[in-house]
C-alpha cells in the first residue's frame, strides 16, 4: 500500500466520489482551474472534470453557503469548500439556521446533503482572521454533523461516508496535517461517522483530542513511555455523532483522561468531553480530567507567540504527569 | 448572643482531637477562661477553655468523638437562647467519609522570632480542612468493592488525595475480624496515643526504607563516660547515658549530611537548617518522642539534663507539645532492654532514623590480637526515596568515626 499525503487522500477521495455519482460538485474561491483551492487540496479537479463541477466562487462565503443548500435541496451533492474556518462566521445563517434544520422543520421533506469543507487551526503565523479552531460552535447547533479528520487514511474514508450522508456534513480540517503521509488503499472504503479510533492502546491514561494535537500526542506518549507511562490516545474522528462508547470504555481501564486540542480553552469541545465523562465515568476517575487548550484569547500574529499560544509537546506531557 | 466552642488546633501537628472528659454539663454556669472539656491532640492532653461567659446551652460531641480542627463542640449563651442547628462532623461517626488521618504530619516549626528566611513547605494533605478525605472517585469505589476504610488509607495522588493503587496497597493490609470460636480474655481499644502511631508508622511504611548496619567499639566513650560522669554528678546530680553522647555524636555527624536531617514534600527534599534529635522514649502508653532542638549546638551535659527532665516528665504526663514535635531525625535505642540490634522505621516526615542495641564486651581483632572491646551494633534506616546505601554508608562511618575517637567531641 502506497504512503500518500493526507492532502492526496482527500483528493483521492473526492475524485472517486465525483466519478461515481455525477450529481457531486465542487464550489468556492480559487477551487477551480490551475489553482486549485488555497491548500490545493482540488488542484487537478476543474482540469480533469471541468468547470460545470468544479466551479470558483465569488468571495462571499454567504453566497458559497447559500447556493450549496439550493443545489443539496434541489437534487444535487455540494462539496462547497470556504478557504478558512474563521470565515464561516460569513455563512452561519445558511449554515446553522437553513441547513441544519431544514429536515427537521419540513418535516422530512426533504433533507440537505451538502458537504462543507473548511480548514481550522494555527502554525502559519498568518494571524487571528486565519488561524482559529471553531469546531465547538458547530457542535452546539443539533441537525449538523461533523468530521475531523487528523490522518490520511481517515480524511479519504470519511469525505466519502460525508458525500453519501443525506444531511449537512461539516468537514473540516487542518493546515499542518495536509504534508503528513500515511499508507492509504486505493480502493474504495468509507468510515462510519460516530466511530472513534483508538490510535495507540495504553494502560495509564487517556488522551483524547483532534487534528494537529493527535499528532504531537503520539510523540508525546513515546517519550512517556520511556518514563513508564502507558498513553493511550482516542481520535474522535468526527464530533457528531460523537463516539462516547470507545472513550467511556478507555477511561474506565485508565481512570485518567488529558483532553488536548488548539481551541481556546472556554467552551470548547473539550469542556464538552470532560462533562461527559464526568457524567457517564465518575467512579472510574482516578484523577480530575485536565484540558490543554489554547489560552483565550485571539490567535497571536507574532511567531513567538503564537508558539506559545499553541498547546506544545512539553504542555501536554506536563497534563499527563501531572495526573498519573 | 451564643458564642461557640470550637475544636482548637493545640499543637503545630494536630489535625483532630478526642474528646476525653467534659468537666462542665449542659446547664452550668460557665466563666470565659474556665476549662471546659479536656481533649487529647495527636500526642497530648489539653484543656479547651469557654470562649464567653454563660450557660452551657448544649455539648455537641460525646466522650471518644474524635472532632476535626474548628468543628463546633459546644455553644455557651444566655438562659433559653436558641443554639444554632449545626453539628460537628465526626471522624469515629458515620462510614463513607471517615475516621483518623492519613498524611505527613506539619513540617517541624518552632517559632521564629528573627526575619530569618525558612524554606515554605508546601503541604501535601489527604485531609481537607473540614475532615472531609480526598480521594478519588474510583478509589472510593474501589474502597466500597473492597470494605476498605479510607480513613486508614493514605494518600499518594496529587496534593495527598487517595488514588486507586493506595487502596489496593491498603487492601493488602485489609481489616482483621476474629469471627471463630477463640476464647477472648479481654478487648482494649487503642488509647488516642496508640492510634496516632498506628498511623504514623503504618504512613512510614508506605515508603521504601533500606537499612544499613554496623559495629561500633564503644570502649574509649566507655571510659570517657566514666571520666565525665566524676564530675557531672558532683555539679548536677545527673550522670550522663551513652544515649546523650550518641546524641551528641548524630548531631555532630548530620550537620555534615544534610539530606539525612530533611522533609521530602511532593518533589521537594526541605532540609532544615536546625538539627532537633528526637529522642524514642518508652512509657506505659507507648512510645513518644521528646525532641533535643539543636542538639548540635548543646554540650553533652546540657543533652543529659534536657533528656533526664524529659523523661521525667514523660512518665507523669507533662510534655509539651512543642517538646513533641519539631525532630528533623531520630535516635532509638534499646540498649537498655538489651536488644543486641534492630530495625527501625522511620519517624515520618523524617528521611532516617538511627537505632541502637546494647554495648557488650566482645572478643574484636585489633592489629591482629584478639582483645576485649565494648562493642555496640547500630542501624540505620533511610527512605530510598530520598537517599541511596551509599551516602547512608558513608553516614554511618562517620558516626563511627566519631564514637570510635570521643575526643574530638565537644562536652
Amino acid at each position: 500500500m502506497a504512503e500518500i499525503t493526507y492532502r492526496e487522500a482527500l483528493k483521492a477521495g473526492l475524485r472517486e466520489e465525483m466519478l461515481r455519482d455525477e450529481r457531486v460538485f465542487i464550489m468556492g474561491e480559487d477551487v477551480g482551474l490551475n489553482w486549485g483551492g488555497a491548500f490545493k487540496v482540488t488542484k487537478g479537479l476543474a482540469e480533469e472534470f471541468g468547470e460545470a463541477r468544479v466551479r470558483d466562487t465569488p468571495i462571499s462565503e454567504n453566497t458559497i453557503a447559500g447556493a450549496a443548500v439550493g443545489a443539496a435541496i434541489t437534487g444535487l451533492i455540494p462539496v462547497a469548500e470556504i478557504m478558512f474556518g474563521d470565515l464561516i462566521t460569513l455563512a452561519m445563517d445558511q449554515v446553522c439556521n437553513q441547513a441544519a434544520k431544514m429536515r427537521y422543520m419540513f418535516g422530512g421533506q426533504t433533507s440537505v446533503p451538502l458537504v462543507l469543507r473548511s480548514v481550522f487551526g494555527g502554525g502559519k503565523n498568518i494571524a487571528s482572521h486565519h488561524s482559529q479552531s471553531l469546531e465547538s460552535w458547530f457542535m452546539h447547533t443539533p441537525g449538523l454533523k461533523i468530521a475531523v479528520p487528523a490522518f490520511a487514511y481517515d480524511v479519504k474514508g470519511l469525505i466519502k461516508t460525508a458525500i453519501r450522508d443525506p444531511d449537512p456534513v461539516m468537514f473540516f480540517e487542518h493546515k499542518l496535517v495536509y504534508d503528513k503521509k500515511e499508507e492509504v488503499p486505493e480502493e474504495d472504503y468509507t468510515i462510519p461517522f460516530g466511530q472513534a479510533k483508538v490510535r495507540r492502546e495504553g494502560a495509564d491514561v487517556t488522551v483524547w483530542g483532534t487534528f494537529f494535537m493527535l499528532h504531537k500526542a503520539v510523540e508525546v506518549a513515546d517519550e512517556l513511555e520511556k518514563e513508564g507511562i502507558s498513553v493511550e490516545i482516542i481520535d474522535p474522528r468526527t464530533l457528531a455523532p460523537l463516539d462516547t462508547k470507545t472513550l467511556i470504555e478507555s477511561v474506565k481501564k485508565t481512570g485518567r483522561l488529558v483532553l488536548v486540542t488548539e481551541e481556546t480553552k472556554t467552551g470548547a469541545t473539550t469542556a464538552e468531553i470532560a462533562a461527559i465523562v464526568q457524567e457517564e465515568a465518575f467512579d472510574w476517575l482516578d484523577a480530575p480530567i485536565k484540558r490543554v487548550n489554547a489560552p483565550d484569547t485571539p490567535v497571536p500574529f507574532s511567531p513567538p507567540l503564537e508558539q506559545y499560544f499553541i498547546p506544545d509537546n512539553k504542555r501536554i506531557a506536563q497534563a499527563i504527569r501531572d495526573i498519573v | 448572643m451564643v458564642a461557640t466552642m470550637i475544636m482548637q488546633r493545640m499543637s503545630v501537628a494536630m489535625e483532630y482531637g478526642v474528646i476525653l472528659k467534659w468537666l462542665k454539663k449542659e446547664g452550668d454556669t460557665v466563666k470565659q477562661g474556665e476549662p471546659i472539656v479536656e481533649i487529647f491532640g495527636e500526642k497530648n492532653e489539653f484543656e479547651l477553655e469557654s470562649p464567653a461567659d454563660g450557660i452551657l446551652l448544649k455539648i455537641l460531641c460525646e466522650v471518644d468523638d474524635e472532632i476535626p480542627i474548628s468543628e463546633p463542640i459546644a455553644y455557651i449563651g444566655k438562659k433559653g437562647e436558641k443554639v444554632p442547628d449545626v453539628m460537628p462532623k465526626k471522624l469515629n461517626v458515620t462510614g463513607a467519609a471517615a475516621p483518623t488521618i492519613a498524611t505527613p504530619t506539619s513540617t517541624p516549626s518552632t517559632p521564629e522570632p528573627k526575619g530569618t528566611t525558612k524554606p515554605i513547605a508546601p503541604s501535601a494533605e489527604t485531609r481537607l480542612p473540614s475532615g472531609k478525605i480526598k480521594a478519588s472517585p474510583r478509589a472510593k469505589k474501589k474502597a466500597k468493592e473492597l470494605g476498605i476504610d479510607l480513613s486508614l488509607v493514605v494518600g499518594t495522588g496529587q496534593g495527598g488525595r487517595i488514588v486507586e493503587k493506595d487502596i489496593l496497597t491498603a487492601q493488602s493490609a485489609s481489616p482483621v475480624t476474629v469471627a471463630d470460636d477463640r476464647k477472648v480474655k479481654q478487648v482494649s481499644t487503642l488509647t488516642p496515643l496508640r492510634r496516632t502511631i498506628a498511623r504514623r508508622m503504618t504512613q512510614s511504611s508506605q515508603h521504601p526504607h533500606i537499612t544499613m548496619i554496623t559495629e561500633i567499639d564503644m570502649t574509649e566513650v566507655v571510659e570517657l563516660r566514666e571520666e565525665i560522669n566524676e564530675r557531672v554528678q558532683k555539679k548536677h546530680g545527673v550522670r550522663i547515658s551513652f544515649n546523650d553522647i550518641i546524641v551528641k555524636a548524630v548531631a555532630d555527624t548530620l550537620e555534615r549530611f544534610p539530606k539525612f536531617n530533611a522533609t521530602l514534600v511532593g518533589n521537594d527534599l526541605v532540609m532544615f537548617d536546625e538539627i532537633n534529635i528526637g529522642v524514642a522514649m518508652a512509657t506505659d502508653d507507648g512510645l513518644i518522642v521528646p525532641t533535643v532542638k539543636e542538639a548540635n549546638k548543646k554540650s553533652i551535659t546540657e543533652i543529659a539534663l534536657e533528656t533526664k527532665e524529659f523523661g521525667r516528665r514523660a512518665s507523669t504526663n507533662e510534655l509539651k507539645p512543642e517538646e513533641l514535635t519539631g525532630s528533623t531525625f531520630t535516635v532509638s535505642n534499646l540498649g537498655p532492654f538489651k536488644v543486641d540490634l534492630f530495625i527501625p522505621v522511620i519517624n515520618p516526615p523524617e528521611t532516617a532514623i538511627l537505632a541502637l542495641g546494647q554495648i557488650k564486651k566482645k572478643p574484636a581483632v585489633i592489629d591482629d590480637q584478639i582483645i576485649i572491646r565494648s562493642m555496640m551494633m547500630a542501624s540505620c534506616a533511610v527512605d530510598h526515596r530520598v537517599l541511596d546505601g551509599a551516602p547512608a554508608g558513608e553516614f554511618l562511618a562517620a558516626l563511627k568515626e566519631i564514637l570510635e575517637n570521643p575526643f574530638m567531641m565537644k562536652f
